[in-house]
């Protein structure tokens, strides 16, 4: 886009940074807050190694140590300190969930927009395969199938995103096909231009605000589902540190009015509260709905 | 679908018509059957020329446009004749072959420009769309061409309207950059559907002197063929 040799080009690229600027300075401040959560998050994530004292695995003292000393939120049941855990699952559970997320979006999103394109039995045969699958519970059906193939990190990864490629189908089949029958879509056929040209140049730009306020939910719930496997035991396996599978191993000092256990499910609420500030923010600019007020 | 002219180009007739219609009937589906849209219609076009198809609204206009380019709307059907394009039958044709042809030697202009432009591409990038997509100029150059068009099509601010988005130019002057966009590979053949419809009188007069006054231009220079329903003013039959 930046290669069209006009001489106004300059000028487009630095009024787009400069829309950004003043997008920027009038977003609410519950959009600011999520925003700097999510990039203190992603900072915990990439930097974990320097930042914590301790490594993810690494048995140091006693178990149930309390809080200080040499370890600012004591150590957990096998002696491993709490905070250098919850800094590592960070980069776990975040990494697995966007992975998952990217994955089911890719596999959605492209079938979603071969089926709006195609409707007649090609469609027919993807929506009704989509149903079935939607039919059973996904949790259930996540549980059944990691049971049956093991329970690694890419199975998971892969079975999560299929299952939540189902929802991105849905939405995008569902908003392409009121693209599809728009004029400009027929008459970019008569141009002659090729499926995948039709997807990705004349479709995929409309429909996108959607699919984005969707990526942003459907992160939450990929993480919610993952730490909810993880809790379950059948998600990231022992000794990664990952903090569904921390507020399990550690739920019994709830029973001694320890609030450490609440730590990294405090962790996953925050960032689920967070990405959804963002999202409504993004969904408010870019929808036109606005506050009668 | 049921004249079988040979598709091989080199078994293409010398000197035959660019475009001949025969016996080509047309029909819709509504209401549970089938109603006859077009009724035996026959027409050929020379290269070079300008024909203009006058009828009322629902005559069928459109369509037979349309079935120009091998093409027939979701709920139509071409029941008999023939289409032939520069020899090719392009009823025989498979949907590749078409869209080969498509946009690069027939080019069509749509009824409404408003509705014709995707409302997420800058004017200049869908301009330049069909020469990308045909591999028929590189970036630099099709975009050259377009500001070429645009100047010659009269637009105002050639060099910054490109960048604007459809919804920010008027009416007449997104079909005239619909104009240069179907321009941009030099096709033999524009299908002008009712290309002035959509806007007033004034700014008609004005649209359809650019579109005379580029068809002449480059008709010259590049024997381009113009194939214009109902734009009485343009569609005489003349050389």
């Amino acid at each position: 886009m930046t290669t069209l040799q006009t001489s106004a080009a300059p000028h487009r690229r630095r009024s787009r940074w400069r829309r950004l600027g003043t997008e920027l300075r009038k977003a609410p401040v519950s959009a600011w807050f999520g925003m700097l959560v999510i990039a203190a998050y992603i900072f915990i994530a990439i930097f974990a190694p320097w930042l914590a004292h301790y490594g993810e695995a690494q048995v140091i003292s006693q178990p149930y140590q309390p809080w200080g000393g040499g370890f600012p939120l004591g150590t957990d049941q096998l002696g491993r300190d709490i905070l250098s855990r919850l800094i590592y699952g960070a980069r776990n559970t975040l990494g697995i969930a966007m992975a998952t997320t990217l994955l089911s979006f890719t596999f959605g999103v492209l079938l979603g927009l071969v089926a709006a394109l195609n409707a007649g039995w090609l469609d027919q045969l993807l929506s009704r395969a989509v149903d079935i699958l939607m039919s059973i519970p996904s949790l259930i059906f996540a549980l059944l199938l990691l049971a049956a193939f093991g329970s690694s990190v890419p199975n998971l990864i892969f079975i999560l995103a299929v299952l939540d490629a189902t929802r991105v189908f849905r939405l995008t089949r569902a908003v392409a096909a009121n693209v599809v029958v728009m004029d400009y879509i027929e008459v970019a056929r008569l141009r002659g231009e090729s499926m995948a040209w039709l997807m990705r140049r004349e479709i995929l730009p409309n429909i996108l605000p959607p699919l984005i306020a969707e990526f942003g939910l459907r992160f939450c719930f990929v993480f919610l589902s993952i730490s909810a496997l993880s809790f379950l035991g059948v998600g990231i396996q022992p000794p990664t540190a990952d903090w569904g599978s921390m507020v399990r191993e550690n739920a019994a000092l709830i029973s001694y009015s320890d609030v450490t256990p609440l730590l990294p499910a405090g962790a996953i609420a925050l960032l689920t509260v967070s990405v959804n500030f963002v999202i409504d923010w993004f969904l408010h600019r870019t929808s036109g709905l606005r506050d009668e007020r | 679908m049921s004249a079988s002219v040979d598709t091989t180009l080199a078994a293409r007739p010398r000197g035959a018509p660019l475009l001949e219609i025969a016996d080509l009937h047309v029909e819709g589906y509504s209401e549970d059957r089938w109603h006859p849209i077009v009724r035996g219609v026959s027409l050929t076009l020379e290269r070079g020329e300008i024909l203009g198809l006058i009828g009322e609204s629902g005559a069928g206009k459109s369509t037979l446009g349309l079935v120009a380019m091998g093409h027939a709307k979701p709920g139509c059907r071409i029941v008999s004749g023939s289409v032939s394009f520069d020899g090719m039958n392009l009823l025989a044709m498979k949907e590749s072959q078409l869209r080969a042809l498509r946009g690069s030697r027939i080019a069509y202009v749509a009824q409404s420009a408003a509705a014709s432009f995707n409302p997420a591409h800058r004017l200049l990038h869908q301009t330049i769309e069909t020469a990308l997509t045909h591999g028929f100029a590189s970036r630099r150059d099709a975009a050259r061409n377009a500001l070429e068009m645009y100047r010659k099509l009269r637009l105002p601010d050639a060099e910054e309207i490109g960048l604007r988005f459809p919804h920010q130019v008027s009416g007449g002057q997104l079909q005239r950059a619909m104009t240069a966009m179907a321009m941009e590979c030099r096709p033999d053949l524009i299908i002008f559907d009712e290309p002035t419809t959509s806007l007033d009188v004034t700014t008609q007069v004005e649209v359809l002197a650019s579109i005379r006054d580029i068809v002449r231009e480059v008709a010259r220079a590049m024997q381009m063929r113009c194939f214009c329903p109902p734009e009485s003013s343009l569609g005489r039959r003349s050389r």
